[in-house]
């Protein structure tokens, strides 16, 4: 299927907002949307979310044997899969340009500034290594992959942990999770990408563009930044009339975005092996949020409204954790939406409000009397 | 199983029981018939509408194209005799170029591709692509044709633009009071809006937005806070 296309007035009208400084959804110019990272069950296994851009990252480890060229260092494999799961324009199988250039980016951020030490995944030289495979999957669709799909592999590949193993007179030992403790990957420095949309002949910056912000953007600027504040890797997608200042600008603002993602990874991190060492419950299921109803809710534009509306958009509502709605099972086939919440008036939550009818007799219908007549579907 | 009765919660193959109706009875979306009963197609709430009219009052976002209905579409391509439309369906629209009004073959409209069309369809079924007309049975174009620059298109579900559709709806009509603004609703899902300036444009379109989760009772409140904060700023 091919990408819908964008009217001109669409293209029109947003660059006459950017030209004022507004952007469609009500964020500044300079803010992001915001981003969090969850962790499921398996170590290596991370779900980021920037608002609804969504990636899930996977890592996983085999033994292999090392490339010719580089006998005690060990196999890192980034494979970004971009499925009509996240765009219905996306397609399996087929490298598309933007796939091509996904995968591209985060090679050269992640594996080409070697943050990952390979030479520990070693196990006999010129025979066996680890091969880490780092999949990411592209659950959704909203704007800004590039950095949702680094912070996932930097989020997973600090989380894995590899089997612990031991060379012996008789071969190789694999232990087991729950003989010997896993081991995590040495990650040396922690880089991640930050991208910002250029428009107007240079004119503005835009961070942490949207879809059609992306779209409609003259040039799309990603730089690759490490906890450190050290440059990792630069790219620049179309062509715009910039010069250093543009550049100086965007380096400027990734500084300072990449220490605040990194501490987030860290902080998300910490929190997660806590969880894992008091046993309680983890993973996905936590994560999903009760008592809303997730589709067909989330305007794509709202402005930040100062003065409090007792309107709840469906955005506004995912940050009212603590209102939990009930389903109460009453009899067969009724079920009633209960709403706990004193702020919700959402007319979805009434719509699906359903009064328990009694059922009281039976009445009978004589076939002969009625016709049914079919109208549309 | 009894089946469900009006009031209930559905999902697609439970059996229906048309209560309380003698005569004619008339199926409407979401539900369909299976020899001697009646099932849901569609999840989503049983409704009875008038006396004898009942439905599966349902959530959608996408399109499927129905005979009559005026939607609005974005021209993809503008070559030849036919111009394709997207009106996000599963297949493109057409439209013939003689379709416009006092389009003749040696006067041909001015389309382009990417401009905003709101059209009537003509030909809709499962089996065959869609098809639009700009012009009435008359001839005349009345409120369809191309649409003027300046103004901002976007999507939403398929029950918002219902609502907006309604005779009296208590968002446009307090909206309208203390703004100008130009509204063009189509039943794909589709909105296209006009005001006076950017900041205008944006705060009436998060309203209609916002309007698809408000009770009548709060419309008045949020186009006074709207209101409110048009000024301030």
């Amino acid at each position: 299927m091919k990408e819908p296309i964008i009217s001109n007035c669409e293209k029109a009208f947003l660059l006459e907002a950017i030209s004022e400084s507004r952007r469609l959804d009500g964020r500044g110019m300079f803010d992001y949307r915001d981003l969090s990272i969850r962790f499921g069950k398996d170590y290596g296994c991370c779900e980021v979310s920037m608002g609804q851009t969504r990636v899930l990252g996977q890592v996983s480890c085999e033994i292999q044997q090392p490339k010719a060229t580089r006998p005690n260092e060990g196999l890192l494999l980034i494979n970004v899969g971009l499925s009509p799961m996240g765009a219905p324009h996306f397609e399996t199988g087929r490298q598309s340009i933007s796939s091509i250039q996904l995968n591209r980016l985060l090679e050269k951020c992640i594996k080409d500034s070697k943050c990952i030490d390979l030479e520990s995944l070693c196990i006999v030289a010129e025979e066996k290594v680890w091969c880490i495979r780092l999949d990411l999957n592209i659950l959704n669709h909203e704007g800004n992959l590039i950095d949702c799909a680094s912070v996932a592999a930097l989020a997973a590949l600090s989380h894995f942990r590899r089997p612990d193993v031991e060379l012996t007179s008789e071969g190789l030992i694999i232990y087991e999770a729950a003989v010997k403790e896993p081991i995590p990957l040495g990650i040396k420095h922690t880089p991640i990408c930050v991208s910002f949309a250029i428009f107007n002949k240079g004119k503005n910056i835009v961070v942490d563009p949207s879809e059609l912000e992306e779209r409609v953007a003259e040039a799309e600027f990603t730089l690759g930044v490490n906890g450190y504040k050290e440059l990792c890797g630069v790219h620049l997608s179309g062509s715009t009339q910039s010069g250093p200042t543009i550049v100086r600008q965007c380096a400027n603002k990734a500084l300072k975005r990449a220490v605040s993602v990194v501490a987030l990874i860290k902080e998300t991190l910490a929190k997660d092996s806590e969880l894992r060492g008091s046993n309680t419950e983890r993973g996905f299921v936590e994560c999903v949020r009760q008592g809303t109803i997730t589709s067909h809710g989330t305007p794509k534009i709202c402005l930040p409204i100062k003065h409090k509306l007792p309107v709840e958009t469906m955005e506004a509502s995912h940050e009212d954790e603590s209102s939990c709605d009930e389903v109460e099972v009453i009899g067969s086939g009724t079920v009633e939406l209960k709403n706990s919440s004193v702020l919700a008036t959402d007319t979805a939550e009434q719509v699906m409000e359903v009064e328990a009818k009694p059922k009281v007799e039976e009445i009978s219908l004589s076939d002969d009397e009625n016709e049914v007549q079919i109208l549309s579907d | 199983m009894n089946g469900s009765s009006e009031g209930d919660v559905v999902v697609p193959g439970d059996v229906v029981r048309l209560t309380g109706v003698k005569g004619k009875v008339v199926l409407g979306p979401g539900l369909a018939r299976t020899g001697e009963g009646v099932h849901a197609t569609k999840c989503g709430v049983l409704r009875k509408g008038g006396n004898n009219i009942f439905y599966v009052d349902s959530r959608q976002k996408k399109y499927v194209p129905a005979k009559g209905e005026c939607v609005l579409g974005v021209v993809t391509n503008a070559r030849g005799d036919m111009f394709k439309v997207d009106i996000g369906s599963s297949d493109e629209a057409s439209v013939s170029y003689l379709a416009f009004e006092n389009a003749t073959k040696k006067n041909r409209p001015l389309v382009n591709v990417g401009d905003v069309l709101f059209g009537r369809l003509l030909v809709a079924s499962k089996d065959m692509e869609p098809e639009l007309v700009c012009v009435d049975s008359h001839g005349k174009k009345g409120r369809l044709g191309v649409l003027p620059d300046g103004g901002f298109l976007f999507t939403c579900s398929l029950n918002l633009v219902r609502k907006l559709l309604r005779p009296e709806c208590p968002l446009l009509e307090a909206l309208g009071k203390q703004l100008a603004f130009e509204l063009v609703v189509g039943l794909n899902g589709r909105v296209w809006l006009r005001t006076g300036s950017v900041r205008e444009t944006l705060l009436v379109a998060d309203a209609v937005l916002a309007y698809q989760h408000l009770q009548p009772h709060q419309v008045q409140h949020a186009v006074d806070q709207l209101i409110y904060q048009l000024s301030s700023s």
